[in-house]
């Protein structure tokens, strides 16, 4: 992965920011080809987005906390990021998997979503990323109100 | 102590107690709160003492209420009180109902002896919620009022909710003296100012009694103008009972065209242009509608423009309806599609989101039309904003906009209310399926079927849309097919228990037919609660009965706080979300002259509905159905699909 892709991850993070989709955005220094970014957005915590120059990935870092491995929560998460790739999607809300590959790692419960681009297409995995992450939250909303409530102190009505 | 098992004094209260059915109703219902009350209650001596035939007296309505109908209105003249002046201005400016307690006489006399309908019940706070529901419905102004102290301060939950549902409610209360001001004397003073700060648009306590009807302009300046809030004036009694022979001993006696203006802002043609470029090259775009819609009664321009420019409608809100759901464009029952927008139009959203807590995703652009610039901007970063009525903007978007064709994109919303729709009724077969009690899939699917889908024509019946965890099943179901057609319950202050004040306030508007509700008037209302919020404002149920308002209200009944999830496993705290099991809510109704249903099967929930329906038409009567449910069917893994959440915009939208 390129300075210059690193750029173009960069300024996409920042046209978010400059539209006041994400707030206090900071870039912490670089470690071991980690460039790492902290903003608020979805809820008050902040969010910790990672490019690993390494192998090509994205990643929001420990997004979801406190997810089971064995939960009912975990399995529908895996279901549903195994769907975004589905060809039934409107292509606005696909992700094509010859362009990036979805991944989710879920280590002491601490879930980490990511995508792994494919062909130098940073861009779009970057606002492939960005949207699911805004999906996987919405759906939580939807249908997991109590995780919401404990993990990211969504009011109960 | 067993229940089976009576006291010596259990048995020697039974065979004292004196024929005399209120006093033994009241009996019960003392030791009710107490902790012997499941003994008493479960004595059969007693039940069959109350329940003799020379015991039981038949619940009436007074004479008084059928000979006050026959009472001809009184517009007030010169010699007047202050209160006089003040309902005088009320009554010119369209005040559409008042809801008190018997209190601030002097006032509540006056606006009722206009003939503007009042409405007398149990608890100024309910009063305070019907106000703010009926207000909610019919896009008028009205008012609620208590007395002094106790009755103003019970309003307080009330006034709060109609703030944050941005209501034009006027607050009125008594508030003794100026002359004992700060010095206790007497009862009941309250600095009232600072007690509505930061829950109203405009408030004042009246102390120059010549300056009344400059002050009730004032009042109704802030009530009809920009976004609406609350409006609380407090009364001294210097100020109410003062008398003016003539007008020329008021100050600022004015006709209402000199102290306010029916001019609304209108956009800024530069504004329309950005916007009307926006949103043509957007790919998939999208109105939200809300509150402002409503207000500047705006439904038809809506229709127009999204018609036109093939733009999808989702409502949020405190109020739904201004799109039908009927039309293709509804996108209320599409909360899949919604991440799929790429510019949204913001219109009349008075309580705004902040980022993420709306389904669109992070980038989508957005447009706001609203009357309050000062608010455009707020949490929500914008892209173009527009200052304007929102019906002034929708016509001049619709005037600039060419017509346009989206088949893809309404193809998508189709696609995404196909999928949440389908997803609704596997909710239902799952619920079915329990029998031990009445599951909230199985209330919210046969309710809509009921309303929509058998013999009543689907834009008729009103509904007060409330309760908490009910009400994220129900809601999922509900569908608005014309302005004003549902009040989404206490909306974003989310108080928990106004409902059965609201259908109050609902119910007098569709029983007096009240600006849109004037083609249903008189139908049955429908009021959607849990047990825990029916706990607050059941005693309303003798409101409804006395002034026949047929409301049929559910109420989910599942033992318990819809908290209670949250203390699973602790078992020192669980018994703090928990009421007494099988409560019969039911018998409350029918002690306050209502009719009840207790339903305990899921295939019992229909037949209970058509049962309370047919009384409400041929009765006017009000109803309760009790649904006993179980606080387990909250629990995903046990009872699948569990607790629900919400998505918003849309049909089950409630924060904003």
């Amino acid at each position: 992965m390129s300075i210059r892709s690193v750029a173009v991850v960069r300024n996409q993070l920042q046209s978010y920011a400059h539209r006041g989709v994400f707030r206090g955005l900071n870039e912490q220094p670089v470690r071991n080809g980690k460039y790492t970014f902290t903003f608020v957005w979805l809820g008050s915590k902040p969010l910790e987005f990672c490019i690993d120059t390494e192998n090509g990935t994205l990643a929001f870092r420990r997004v979801l906390p406190n997810v089971a491995r064995d939960s009912h929560l975990y399995d529908e998460l895996k279901s549903f990021l195994s769907a975004r790739c589905d060809k039934a999607l409107p292509s606005h809300q696909r992700i094509d998997p010859k362009r990036a590959e979805i991944l989710s790692v879920n280590r002491a419960g601490n879930v980490t979503i990511s995508i792994k681009v494919k062909n130098n297409q940073y861009a779009y995995g970057m606002n492939r990323l960005v949207n699911l992450v805004h999906q996987v939250f919405v759906r939580l909303n939807d249908l997991h109100p109590d995780y919401m409530c404990e993990n990211f102190d969504v009011p109960q009505e | 102590m067993s229940k089976s098992q009576p006291s010596k004094k259990d048995d020697r209260s039974s065979k004292d107690l004196p024929d005399v059915s209120r006093r033994s109703f009241i009996t019960k219902a003392a030791i009710g709160a107490g902790a012997t009350a499941a003994t008493l209650l479960g004595n059969p001596k007693i039940s069959e003492a109350s329940d003799s035939p020379e015991n039981v007296r038949p619940i009436k309505i007074p004479d008084e209420f059928e000979l006050a109908a026959k009472v001809p209105f009184k517009k007030a003249d010169f010699p007047m009180t202050g209160a006089e002046v003040f309902a005088r201005v009320c009554k010119e400016e369209g005040l559409a109902a008042l809801f008190c307690c018997p209190g601030n006489y002097n006032i509540q006399n006056a606006i009722a002896m206009e003939g503007i309908p009042t409405y007398s019940g149990r608890h100024e706070g309910s009063m305070c919620h019907a106000a703010d529901a009926f207000t909610r419905i019919t896009g008028e102004i009205a008012a609620a009022s208590g007395t002094e102290g106790p009755g103003f301060s019970d309003m307080i939950c009330a006034i709060a909710s109609a703030n944050g549902a941005r209501s034009p409610v006027l607050v009125l209360a008594s508030n003794m003296s100026i002359r004992d001001e700060d010095t206790e004397s007497g009862i009941q003073l309250q600095y009232q100012q600072p007690a509505t700060e930061g829950l109203k648009k405009y408030g004042k306590r009246l102390i120059t009694a010549s300056r009344i009807h400059e002050y009730a302009g004032h009042a109704f300046r802030q009530l009809r103008s920009g976004v609406p809030r609350p409006v609380h004036l407090d009364f001294p009694s210097e100020v109410y009972r003062a008398s003016f022979k003539t007008a020329s001993e008021l100050a600022f006696y004015h006709d209402k065209s000199r102290y306010r203006t029916e001019a609304k802002p209108h956009p800024d043609p530069k504004q329309i242009k950005a916007a009307v470029e926006l949103l043509k090259q957007a790919q998939r775009p999208i109105i939200v509608s809300s509150n402002g819609v409503f207000y500047s009664r705006a439904w038809d321009a809506l229709k127009a423009f999204a018609e036109k420019a093939q733009i999808p409608v989702v409502e949020s809100g405190a109020m739904k309806g201004q799109i039908s759901d009927a039309s293709p464009l509804s996108a209320n029952a599409s909360p899949n599609a919604l991440a799929s927008a790429d510019v949204v139009l913001l219109l009349g959203q008075y309580c705004m989101p902040t980022v993420g807590e709306f389904a669109f995703g992070p980038d989508a652009k957005y447009i706001r039309v609203d009357p309050a610039p000062e608010d455009i901007g707020r949490n929500l970063p914008i892209d173009i904003g527009l200052v304007s009525c929102e019906k002034a903007a929708l016509e001049a978007l619709a005037s600039e906009m060419p017509a346009m064709k989206r088949e893809a994109w309404l193809a998508e919303i189709a696609a995404a209310r196909k999928k949440f729709e389908d997803e609704c009724d596997s909710y239902y077969k799952l619920g079915t399926g329990y029998k031990e009690a009445v599951h909230p899939a199985v209330i919210a699917k046969e309710l809509s079927d009921f309303l929509y889908r058998g013999d009543i024509p689907k834009e008729q019946t009103t509904v007060v849309s409330g309760g908490y965890g009910i009400a994220r099943y129900t809601r999922r179901f509900l569908r608005g097919y014309r302005p004003g057609q549902i009040m989404n319950g206490a909306y974003q202050y989310g108080a928990i228990g106004p409902d059965v004040g609201y259908s109050v306030g609902v119910a007098a508007a569709v029983q007096n037919g009240v600006s849109v509700q004037a083609p249903y008037k008189g139908h049955p209302v429908v009021c959607i609660t849990g047990d825990a919020g029916f706990g607050y404002t059941a005693m309303e149920m003798d409101t409804l009965s006395k002034y026949r308002l047929p409301v049929i209200v559910i109420v989910y009944n599942n033992n318990a706080w819809g908290t209670w999830t949250g203390n699973r496993g602790n078992n020192r705290t669980m018994s703090i979300h928990l009421f007494q099991e099988n409560l019969r809510y039911d018998k409350v109704a029918e002690a306050l002259g209502a009719h009840g249903e207790y339903v305990t099967k899921p295939e019992d929930f229909t037949p209970a509905l058509k049962r309370a329906y047919a009384i409400a038409v041929k009765e006017s009567r009000p109803s309760v159905i009790n649904c006993q449910a179980k606080k387990e069917f909250w629990i995903r893994e046990q009872f699948p699909p569990g607790s629900l959440g919400k998505v918003e915009p849309g049909c089950m939208s409630y924060y904003h």
